[in-house]
């Protein structure tokens, strides 16, 4: 009995969870903001000495992480919805009030006053949540300052609430929690960037790719079909051997 | 395996989801005063396979984690508070906010309700009333031989009187902004109710606090922008169909495992 089957078993479990990150994907194609999965590449499991000879590798998971590749902006005339031109990230605080890196702009005051964003993060600024008091209008600059008009006032009167937190931290830095929020791996958040540019009025998509999905999707059943006639010939073999042996008893 | 089954599926869910959310607005592009909702989406939890930074060896550790989304859900659906264009009627009784603010409505329940629609009309008994019978709040009758009314940009409505030189002023209309108009709850009817999210009320005369101005004789038409939303609704149709086709590629190897082996 020979154990190819197990080796391609194992590759074939390795193929179905690349094929659960690309599902994920395409489930959150129209996920604002939203920072795609890569696949695990698939290495082998231990360096081989050239001398010996090892014809059982296990093919083990490899590296995977979170492609923050920037993606397309869209206009959505709503003073409220910004997006990040370029790189860099959003600071903003998760139910638990943990900090978070966030690309989603699609803020909304909350009752408190409190700006929050479409999945109920907190958007941060100055090392806080922001707050607006009661306004009649909101303007957003390019560098994240948030004016208002109070309510009530004459004019062109135009306080200001406060600055969202734009900080730039390098893609090999930014970790996916459980929860599926992005986080920097070390854990720190670095100093505001003053050249982070924000644009008002607009959203930024998700950076999912349908159709790079779609052929990762292929590729990963052609694999594991693949796979499946490794087990298929690992059969015929073992059946061809027993009846050998059953023709000359 | 049918874990990328199920994880397709949260996505058709969702882009269903905004499917109806899209066909409800492009249906309501003629009803006055109507405000197109949007819908929020947020992925779900994550399945830990290898923590980041787990021990490969006594000296090394794992530089990448492995963690698998699970899909994606509709957080909430928001109405876009944006200004609908303004369409001249001449109709005495129909008002249009221009600015913040919603008109109040009593409804037969006794609570009051919030609307955009200012397409009013007179009941039986003269009073001011919705397209839906419910009276404005605060309420306010038109005497039955009045021959014109007059409403002002603050709120003011005066109506003229046959024989009499000075035109009678009848009552006030106030309208009610919230600190936060997303946090509304739609009902039926044109109709929104505040809730712990939206705010308190702050109700006052039109024009006062950076409340809206009235202007009477024109209607608020659906703020509803029907090409935008049949962009979304292309882009929701193509989501929907690239998640059906990962249902059908976790299908086809299910179908090559069972078929070969």
């Amino acid at each position: 009995m020979d154990r190819i089957s197990q080796i391609s078993l194992n590759t074939m479990r390795l193929l179905s969870d690349n094929q659960k990150i690309t599902a994920a994907n395409l489930a959150n194609l129209n996920t604002i903001g939203f920072r795609r999965d890569v696949n695990t590449a698939i290495g082998s499991a231990f360096l081989i000495d050239p001398k010996s000879y090892e014809d059982r590798v296990f093919a083990r998971r490899g590296a995977a992480g979170v492609d923050t590749t920037v993606s397309n902006l869209i206009s959505t005339d709503r003073p409220l919805d910004v997006a990040i031109s370029g790189s860099g990230f959003m600071v903003a605080t998760n139910q638990k009030g943990e900090k978070i890196l966030t690309r989603r702009g699609d803020m909304a005051v909350r009752a408190d006053g409190k700006l929050k964003l479409g999945d109920e993060t907190l958007v941060q600024g100055g090392g806080g949540d922001l707050t607006i008091p009661p306004h009649e209008k909101i303007e957003i600059g390019q560098d994240g300052t948030i004016s208002y008009k109070p309510v009530g006032a004459e004019g062109n009167t135009l306080l200001v609430a406060g600055r969202i937190d734009l900080i730039n931290i390098p893609a090999n830095n930014v970790v996916r929690g459980l929860d599926g929020f992005l986080r920097p791996k070390d854990g720190r958040f670095p100093a505001n960037d003053a050249t982070i540019k924000i644009v008002s009025n607009s959203l930024e998509t998700s950076n999912v790719d349908a159709v790079e999905s779609m052929v990762e999707i292929i590729q990963t059943q052609r694999s594991y079909e693949m796979q499946i006639k490794l087990i298929k010939t690992a059969q015929d073999l073992d059946d061809q051997t027993s009846k050998l042996m059953r023709s000359s008893s | 395996m049918p874990d990328a089954l199920n994880v397709a599926k949260t996505g058709l869910n969702a882009q269903q989801a905004r499917m109806s959310v899209i066909s409800n607005n492009l249906a309501n592009v003629n009803t006055i005063g109507f405000k197109r909702d949007r819908a929020n989406f947020e992925t779900l939890l994550y399945q830990d396979l290898r923590e980041v930074g787990a021990q490969t060896s006594e000296n090394t550790q794992l530089p990448t984690g492995l963690a698998i989304g699970t899909g994606v859900r509709i957080v909430s659906s928001e109405k876009l508070h944006s200004q609908g264009s303004i369409i001249n009627t001449d109709n005495s009784l129909d008002m249009t906010i221009d600015g913040a603010g919603f008109f109040q409505v009593l409804m037969p329940d006794g609570q009051i309700a919030y609307t955009r629609a200012g397409n009013f009309t007179k009941s039986s008994t003269g009073q001011i009333v919705s397209a839906n019978g419910y009276s404005l709040e605060p309420a306010i009758t038109i005497p039955e031989n009045a021959s014109s009314i007059t409403i002002s940009r603050d709120g003011i409505v005066s109506v003229g009187i046959p024989g009499q030189t000075e035109p009678q002023v009848v009552g006030n209309i106030e309208i009610a902004s919230f600190p936060n108009n997303g946090g509304l709850k739609p009902l039926s009817e044109n109709m929104l109710a505040a809730t712990g999210a939206s705010g308190a009320p702050i109700v006052g005369a039109p024009g006062a606090n950076g409340q809206g101005k009235l202007m009477q004789g024109a209607l608020e038409a659906s703020n509803v922008n029907v090409v935008e939303e049949l962009v979304n609704m292309i882009e929701t149709q193509r989501a929907y169909e690239v998640n059906s086709k990962a249902i059908s590629a976790v299908d086809n190897m299910q179908k090559f495992l069972t078929q070969n082996v």
